[in-house]
């Protein structure tokens, strides 16, 4: 480590979760800014419901009084264009698989991807099926997978936030001022 | 009028500077008897008053970190109304098998996640190449 020891850990392996350090004075407005960003983006969620099979009903069970995603400002919009994020709950099947494709090409940027249930995860009981995709990260990047056959509804609020906090590692201003 | 008796009832129990604090990070100041502590710090708390299903909660112990897998499983079967027997009851406590190891958060996100050895991003097999690099 004799040329590389004053480096962050996140400079020399691009697999590493820990940020770098803003290390000057722009760098620390910036990621000021960059976490005011975050705060905003994590407080208003709106997922695209994409509910395609039995994950579809927990995943309503979630929006449903009991575990009310209303108080983390998740709010299930109908349109992709209105939407930061989309659910895929449920099996995809190849007849479903364009039309995926099209809602994700749909949602405007920075858009985000929840695989719920082991049928989107990797095609789960249907995996051997001549009609079912084996994932939906074969057709569009998934950000977080929620396993379960279906998930409890527990297991979506979980995955939610575990979205959420992938979201507050982001630095996507700092970033660019790095570059 | 009881919202307020309760907000007030909350605050006599953990003083202003806490109730603050609890205020800002849950949003919420609930009061009731503290059931217990557990390793991480966090506090379990129950009050039958409260509405059904609302009655038992924990506190975490560092409130910018809050996660549920933070919740032992000596803790867990209280929490979620699986059992009465809370986690430091004595039979909770000493069920300790060998292959028990220590309760840790769920380190997704960190770089203590779980990666095949041979895969791409696994840390330490990066880590490795940086070094034969050197060589």
């Amino acid at each position: 480590m004799a040329s590389q020891a004053g480096q962050h850990l996140s400079k020399l392996l691009a697999s590493s979760f820990k940020a770098a350090p803003p290390s000057s004075v722009p760098e620390i407005v910036i990621s000021k800014l960059d976490g005011l960003v975050n705060w905003a983006r994590t407080g208003s969620f709106w997922p695209m419901t994409f509910g395609l099979a039995c994950c579809a009903v927990e995943m309503m069970h979630g929006y449903a009084a009991r575990y009310d995603m209303d108080r983390f400002g998740v709010i299930p919009r109908a349109s992709p264009r209105q939407s930061d994020c989309i659910i895929v709950a449920g099996t995809l099947t190849n007849k479903m698989a364009p039309a995926l494709r099209k809602v994700y090409d749909q949602m405007p940027n920075p858009r985000y991807v929840i695989s719920m249930g082991s049928c989107a995860n990797g095609g789960g009981y249907y995996h051997y099926s001549y009609s079912v995709v084996r994932g939906c990260d074969r057709i569009i990047p998934v950000d977080v997978y929620i396993p379960g056959c279906p998930p409890t509804a527990e297991a979506f609020v979980y995955g939610i936030l575990q979205l959420q906090k992938k979201i507050q590692r982001e630095q996507a201003l700092l970033t660019w001022w790095r570059k | 009028m009881t919202e307020l008796i309760r907000y007030c009832r909350g605050i006599v129990q953990r003083g202003l500077k806490e109730s603050l604090k609890t205020l800002y990070y849950t949003g919420e100041i609930k009061y009731g008897t503290i059931v217990g502590q557990d390793s991480f710090g966090n506090r379990y708390y129950e009050n039958k008053a409260e509405p059904h299903g609302r009655h038992r909660w924990v506190e975490y112990g560092n409130p910018k970190n809050v996660d549920a897998s933070l919740v032992p499983p000596e803790w867990h079967s209280w929490l979620h109304h699986i059992s009465d027997k809370h986690g430091n009851t004595q039979d909770m406590m000493s069920f300790t098998p060998t292959y028990k190891r220590e309760h840790f958060q769920n380190p997704t996100g960190t770089d203590a996640a779980y990666t095949p050895p041979n895969y791409l991003y696994n840390i330490e097999k990066q880590k490795e190449i940086l070094e034969e690099e050197k060589k």
